[in-house]
């Protein structure tokens, strides 16, 4: 039970944060940066004497030192450094209390300054260590021994070592989560735990087989062919890999093993080039410049998220959920076949709630007036629109002709630029049956549905960010919406609007 | 969190600090580890649980969380985060710290991440004499006295003024 009294704070009546119980605001300190709980101690007294109770430490050796003045030498800077944080460590001692969590990032000539802290914080009994060593000659380092038997510590991350998980596993009992980065392990892992639930490792190692039944999620980065077994991890939910050299056996095998899986993230898998995944449960999928892949089929009646980046494979099928929100970062290309393969792409997503298109360059989305005038657009029941282009847009009125011919029901359209965010709403009206011939436009003869241009009522344009281009575009935009949406009675533009007729701006109201 | 919910229609009584009652199905009341010892410790359910610090606004929002969260299997977790972050939207502070103190005592770990959170967003990357402002934190120090602290953490205060 936290402690709830208080007797020894005063505070003012209308200062209700200092008058929160110490655990309280020790645990809102634990949600911000050590800058921040820094300077909340210059607040006030009572906050001064709250960052000496403070049992999550968090020191960085170098923005300690960059704020200290230029002409101390390094040797006195480090004194500095490990006089404070040595201080911190001792005031909790003095009060007996615990330490809940070290956090130390260090730049390290000699990792047995740091290792009387880490010892005194163990004795303490944190619950969570993170030592993150860094060397200028990208050397790792010996773990501190004391690591090897931290019996009450529950997370661990660890940067920069060489480690011996199999060793450090069995003798840190109560271990959750353990995040090994940049380190490194010369033999093979091979191990079983029924703690660990989180894992992710950055190792340069051959394999790893890891067997064991409460690990949840698990991360591998590894930079050179190294074989993974995790066939046996049946309560996975979220799987990982970045750079594995895995093959398309490997995974058909352990996505059929892995029932529960919800969440997985492929990176840089050189070795994937027929990717199927069927799977009941998935929900998230990454598939992030898997640059060899050439097909892909994808059954995942779950499936709320897709992020794809990378060139354009053949996807075969792609069955979702209803609700899916989908990412696309295509490789470029410029001839009408790329078009072609692009527009076949988009089609599988006609069906998700949002599409979201990233790209260099808007130009990249704008089709060929060719490949418009014999391709069907590829996306006519989408609703949710979203483009986020890297550089800025130039011409609004080209982008906005393109998007709504690849999209032509849309009913909102996010366009996210370098420099700004637009926003346009569309509103249409039902088009009665008793239309003439001639108000069909050529444009609509082979579509299942007419476009925009016959049946837009009014749109609302909002500029969210900024207006770099100025007035032009804006013009532009709002001429081409009248002479081209030929039942447009308004437009909203932020928090005016225009009534529209015979394609012309009738007034200004 | 996994509920047992055999006794799903089972409810029990809980009274607000200003005497409002509230009648809650018990896998909601479960969200909260207080009462969850206090069921498993044999607290007969016919009995009314007086909640004495908790007054009936924040305990109806506790009781929202908790109805939300209990009712939502773990497969919905999407929906339970655009929740969380609905529900703090437009809070007002005190709103909020009576929220945060509530879930502390009656030991909510989720309701009590959240409020912690967002009042700690508050905070960040703002200078402190803005910090000071919004809470309305009494300096008590002297110039010397503060000029001594603020050199002592001096790292912390660059490109602040």
């Amino acid at each position: 039970m936290p402690d709830r009294t208080k007797s020894s704070k005063t505070v003012p009546d209308g200062d209700r944060i200092s008058g929160l119980p110490d655990p309280i605001v020790h645990h809102i300190m634990s949600f911000l940066p050590s800058e921040d709980v820094a300077r909340a101690g210059t607040l006030s007294k009572t906050w001064q004497s709250l960052g000496s109770t403070n049992p999550n430490l968090d020191f960085d050796q170098a923005a300690f030192e960059r704020a200290l003045p230029q002409t101390l030498s390094a040797v006195e800077k480090l004194d500095l450094f490990l006089t404070s944080l040595n201080r911190s460590l001792r005031r909790l001692e003095e009060r007996s209390m615990n330490v809940h969590k070290l956090k130390l990032h260090a730049v390290v000539q000699d990792p047995r300054l740091f290792e009387l802290a880490v010892e005194r914080a163990l004795k303490s009994n944190a619950q969570e260590i993170e030592l993150d060593y860094y060397d200028l000659d990208n050397r790792y380092y010996k773990m501190p021994q004391c690591l090897y038997s931290a019996k009450p510590v529950k997370r661990m991350k660890l940067t920069g070592f060489e480690a011996g998980i199999v060793d450090l596993l069995s003798g840190c009992p109560s271990i959750e989560e353990l995040d090994l980065v940049w380190c490194n392990s010369s033999e093979g892992v091979k191990f079983s735990s029924d703690k660990l639930l989180k894992f992710h490792v950055e190792l340069q190692v051959c394999g790893y087989s890891i067997d064991y039944n409460a690990v949840r999620a698990a991360s591998f980065v590894t930079r050179r062919t190294c074989t993974i077994n995790l066939s046996t991890c049946t309560f996975l939910r979220s799987l990982s890999l970045k750079n594995a050299k895995v093959s398309d056996r490997w995974l058909e095998r352990h996505i059929s093993a892995l029932a529960h899986l919800e969440d997985l993230s492929l990176v840089r898998c050189g070795g994937l080039a027929r990717v199927r995944i069927f799977h009941e449960k998935l929900k998230r999928l990454h598939l992030i410049w898997c640059v060899k892949v050439e097909e892909a089929e994808i059954d995942c009646p779950k499936l709320r998220r897709f992020v794809f980046e990378g060139g354009l494979p053949r996807f075969g099928f792609l069955n979702s959920s209803g609700s899916l929100v989908a990412t696309l970062t295509v490789q470029k290309g410029t001839t009408i076949w790329w078009f072609l393969q692009f527009r076949r792409l988009l089609g599988l997503f006609d069906h998700c709630k949002t599409l979201e298109i990233v790209c260099d360059s808007y130009e990249e989305l704008v089709f060929p007036e060719e490949a418009r005038e014999s391709f069907l657009p590829p996306l006519h029941d989408l609703k949710h629109l979203k483009i986020d282009c890297r550089s800025s847009t130039v011409d609004y009125t080209e982008l906005v002709d393109n998007l709504l011919w690849l999209s032509p029901h849309l009913e909102i359209m996010f366009l996210n630029s370098k420099v700004e965010k637009h926003c346009l709403k569309f509103q249409y009206k039902k088009i009665s049956e008793e239309k003439g011939e001639e108000d069909l436009l050529c444009c609509c003869r082979a579509y299942p549905k007419e476009c925009w241009r016959h049946c837009l009522e009014k749109v609302i344009i909002d500029n969210l960010d900024g207006s770099a281009n100025g007035n032009d575009n804006r013009k532009n935009l709002l001429n081409f919406f009248c002479e081209n949406a030929k039942g447009l009675e308004s437009i909203q533009d932020n928090s005016r609007t225009f009534k529209v007729a015979e394609g012309k701006i009738l007034n200004n109201q | 969190m996994a509920s047992s919910i055999e006794n799903n229609n089972e409810k029990l009584t809980l009274k607000s600090s200003d005497g409002e009652e509230f009648l809650v199905e018990k896998h909601v009341a479960l969200q909260s580890t207080l009462l969850q010892n206090m069921l498993d410790s044999d607290c007969s359910s016919a009995d009314v649980i007086p909640l004495p610090k908790i007054d009936a606004r924040t305990l109806a929002l506790v009781l929202g969380y908790c109805k939300k969260h209990a009712d939502a299997s773990s497969s919905k977790q999407g929906e339970l985060n655009s929740f969380d972050s609905e529900f703090l939207k437009d809070m007002d502070m005190g709103a909020l710290f009576n929220l945060v103190l509530a879930a502390n005592f009656m030991e909510i770990k989720g309701l009590l991440d959240i409020a912690a959170q967002k009042i700690a967003d508050t905070i960040k990357d703002k200078p402190h004499q803005e910090v000071r402002e919004i809470f309305h934190v009494e300096n008590d120090y002297t110039p010397e006295e503060e000029a001594a602290v603020r050199e002592e953490n001096r790292w912390a205060f660059e490109g602040f003024p």
